[in-house]
């Protein structure tokens, strides 16, 4: 199996670029090739409203990113993202307001994605054999397919109305530990790609699915450079299209 | 209208004006035994300052979210606020953190996780005292509030608009509070007007609390009618707040006012007035 791979970020307008929350791993150079029986990505938005979120992400996206093994369940993942979060607070005496912050605990939210061409090892026997991919999500940071130049599902949204101001997101507070990640399956053929997207971005393609107005070439016309991905989004946040918000995408395809 | 996303590019501001009347040291509903109103009132006014600078704290930091003034009427029409802050009319809310007038180490309950409770320490910031001399010149601190907020809104146009919350037990005895509450309703940026709430707090604890009344016949006095009219509509924001707070329904048109506020009423309205939630995650 060949990937092709390519990831893009844009801090939200009026932040500073090391204050972006939204994380994806791994980081590869984009237009990397990969060749690989299976691999596995993720992505991550931290909550504004919460502290040390972005590293919150960070660690999500690391640890759900090197679980290549399906059979690893995402709360061990989650835990040990937790464990990692802890370790690496300041462990001096935090001023009131953060203390109380951590206590809080920090939010975000997560989408894991494993592609596989052969799947003899798995033990998940509901999981397509050969040539298959699952993604589970918590939030609404969303996955989309795009099978011969034509977006055929989304997950976990499907309708523009589904995004809030409340999604749900993992915490490092286990007592805020409710929200349960939602799965889907699927096969893919050659020349398919496979685009994760933070909200702002989910959101407007979504909503122009809706509208049959989201075509193939116009996302992937402005994913040939960082350089045209920012522009387009700064247009799109110009107009009024897209909520400010930290923007990501992270497009994986499997080459022909 | 009341949609802009609170940040440091376009903050918010928070406006209290604190009625230090004399009747406020007379115990809150009547009660004997219970707080007195303007102690009362202080401690509130002091957790929601502290939940506003938590609410603005990132990582290390203390973001520039809010601007926060308190306004004390009694004996004279000034900032409530003392030490370093003294005199100023608003101030940032990292200032804010960075200069209670003290840190008192007090004890509160918490669950334990199994049903009963534990006593943790706490440390517990004060930036405002209570005050309780003089008479009730409520129309002047509205004057000084709508001279404080007409530069506000100019310097920032497109900032969700300032909330000024009134916290009293009476009546003003220098005019018609109508006329500068008007002043203040009047301006606005381009996200809506200013909202000013009303918390009456209680004196008898036989009086029914009216909370977020629709209709100014729903209040039982010229005075209190009064005070609907100064109180504007809840935002559609606040009376989602007040809907999870209270557990029922708020209706569109439904007014800031809470009207024999018991010391729950006190801390309801307080949070509903500045629960930051426009912030986005």
């Amino acid at each position: 199996m060949k990937l092709v791979w390519k990831a893009f970020s844009l801090c939200k307008q009026g932040n500073r670029e090391e204050e972006n929350e939204d994380a994806y791993y791994p980081q590869l150079v984009n237009g990397s090739s990969l060749i690989a029986d299976q691999f596995s990505c993720a992505m991550s938005d931290g909550a504004t409203s919460s502290s040390f979120s972005r590293l919150w992400a960070n660690l999500l996206v690391k640890e759900s990113g090197n679980s290549h093994n399906l059979s690893v369940d995402l709360n061990q993942t989650i835990n040990a993202a937790r464990a990692s979060w802890k370790a690496a607070l300041p462990d001096n005496d935090l001023p009131w307001p953060t203390a109380i912050k951590v206590r809080q605990g920090a939010f975000a939210t997560l989408m894991c994605f494993h592609i596989w061409q052969k799947n003899g090892a798995s033990p998940l026997h509901t999981l397509p054999p050969d040539h298959g991919w699952t993604a589970n999500a918590v939030g609404d940071t969303c996955l989309f397919q795009v099978v011969k130049g034509k977006f055929i599902s989304t997950f976990p949204f499907t309708q523009a109305k589904e995004f809030s101001n409340t999604p749900n997101l993992i915490s490092t507070n286990v007592a805020y530990a409710r929200s349960k990640a939602g799965s889907l399956s699927g096969k893919w053929q050659r020349g398919d790609h496979f685009l994760i997207a933070t909200d702002a971005l989910s959101e407007w393609m979504i909503r122009n699915l809706e509208s049959g107005g989201l075509a193939w070439a116009l996302v992937s016309e402005n994913l040939t450079s960082l350089v045209r991905f920012q522009s387009w989004i700064r247009y799109l946040r110009r107009q009024s299209l897209i909520k400010n918000d930290d923007t990501s995408l992270i497009c994986l395809t499997v080459d022909e | 209208m009341y949609s802009a996303e609170i940040s440091r590019m376009n903050p918010t501001c928070f406006l209290f004006l604190v009625d230090h009347s004399t009747s406020m040291q007379n115990p809150i509903m009547g009660v004997t035994g219970n707080p007195k109103k303007s102690e009362f009132v202080a401690d509130a006014l002091n957790k929601v300052i502290q939940s506003l600078v938590v609410s603005a704290s990132k990582d290390m930091e203390i973001r520039k979210y809010y601007q926060v003034g308190v306004i004390g009427y009694g004996f004279e029409v000034k900032s409530a606020l003392g030490g370093d802050l003294a005199e100023s009319d608003l101030v940032w809310i990292d200032e804010m953190y960075e200069h209670p007038l003290r840190i008192e180490d007090r004890v509160k309950k918490e669950s334990d996780g199994v049903g009963g409770f534990i006593e943790v320490s706490t440390k517990f910031p004060v930036w405002v005292d209570a005050v309780s001399r003089g008479q009730t010149p409520m129309c002047a601190a509205l004057s000084k509030a709508h001279e404080i907020l007409a530069t506000w809104v100019e310097e920032h146009p497109q900032s969700y608009p300032p909330t000024v919350i009134n916290l009293t037990d009476g009546e003003a005895n220098d005019g018609d509070v109508r006329v500068p509450a008007e002043l203040i309703k009047s301006l606005a940026t381009e996200d809506g007007n200013c909202t000013i709430l009303t918390v009456h707090s209680s004196s008898n604890e036989l009086s029914r609390q009216i909370v977020f009344p629709l209709d100014a016949k729903d209040l039982p006095d010229h005075f209190s009618r009064v005070m609907f009219e100064v109180s504007s509509p809840l935002t559609p924001k606040m009376r989602v707040t007040s809907e999870e707070l209270m557990g029922v329904p708020v209706e569109d048109g439904a007014r800031g006012l809470v009207y024999n506020a018991d010391i729950a009423g006190i801390v309801q309205a307080l949070e509903i007035g500045t629960r930051p939630a426009n912030i986005q995650l």
